[in-house]
């Protein structure tokens, strides 16, 4: 097989040679694993951290610990979950070290009842199909802005449970809290996005 | 019959459809009688759609080249680790 396949990534190549081939040290299959995951995995990180300097970081921490580690993957998942936990865990561990700096009030974001425990909100008008909804532009930003708006704890446990798809146990895991605490913050985490999403149904 | 608050306690085990029997009714019967509730379900499991449909989309318009320098310091960084240990 040539260098060249490997590098330029104009073909694929099976998961089980490409493992092998890490797994032997092999520089041509350390290039095609960066090439083919890189980007995915820095849109990952960039989500978690809002920052571009340090998703980078992440990234490159992410194939650094692949590498060194790739004798020990037991294949128990795909290449690919395992690199994105890996990439989670430690863009986890860099929010940890930042300062959070001022966030809303998650009580702000919360349902609002009247003195029957009857909710206030304004209901949404569904004027146009969610397809459409999520096909305009403003609509990517007015997402992007709300999750960023959300306070971190909430967020990262949104990120986590509703856009990469762990479980609620794995959730907890991940994060070091109880199963109990992920499940709470989960339902306000996301009573907090409908609210910030408002803007979307002209609310 | 549960109110409007007691409700929201119940929405995500609802949605996944982890609720005992019981419970499930009650939720059921507390959807059928509150519109306001039942507009709120809807919009709340919209949000969720919207959210992991606008990433996913983002996620798949990431452009395909990986800087170089990316792939250097960490060719580089392995390189260091392999040497240090012969």
């Amino acid at each position: 097989m040539s260098d060249n396949k490997w590098t330029n990534n104009s073909e694929d190549i099976p998961e089980e040679e490409l493992i092998t081939r890490l797994c032997s040290g092999e520089e041509s299959s350390y290039i095609f694993l960066m090439r083919k995951y890189g980007r995915r995995l820095y849109a990952i990180a960039r989500r978690y951290t809002n920052s571009d300097e340090d998703a980078k970081d992440c990234v490159q921490q992410t194939y650094i610990q692949v590498f060194n580690n790739i004798h020990k993957f037991e294949k128990r998942s795909s290449l690919w979950s395992w690199m994105r936990r890996i990439l989670i865990n430690i863009s986890l561990k860099t929010l940890q070290s930042k300062h959070r700096g001022q966030e809303l009030s998650i009580s702000d974001l919360l349902p609002e009842y009247d003195s029957n425990n009857c909710r206030t909100e304004t209901n949404w008008q569904f004027t146009e199909s969610i397809d459409v909804i999520i096909s305009k532009k403003e609509s990517t930003e007015i997402v992007q802005k709300a999750i960023y708006s959300l306070p971190q704890d909430y967020r990262l446990v949104l990120l986590l449970r509703d856009i990469e798809g762990y479980s609620t146990e794995e959730v907890a895991t991940m994060l070091e809290i109880s199963v109990s605490a992920s499940k709470t913050r989960l339902h306000r985490a996301r009573a907090a996005f409908k609210k910030l999403l408002e803007p979307l149904m002209g609310v | 019959m549960l109110n409007c608050k007691e409700f929201e306690q119940f929405i995500d085990d609802y949605i996944d459809g982890s609720l005992p029997e019981n419970v499930s009714r009650k939720v059921y019967l507390h959807l059928l009688a509150c519109g306001d509730c039942r507009s709120y379900i809807t919009a709340y499991q919209s949000s969720i759609e919207m959210g992991k449909a606008i990433c996913d989309k983002l996620d798949s318009e990431v452009p395909e080249d990986v800087p170089e320098e990316l792939i250097t310091l960490v060719l580089e960084n392995i390189k260091q680790k392999g040497s240090k240990e012969d």
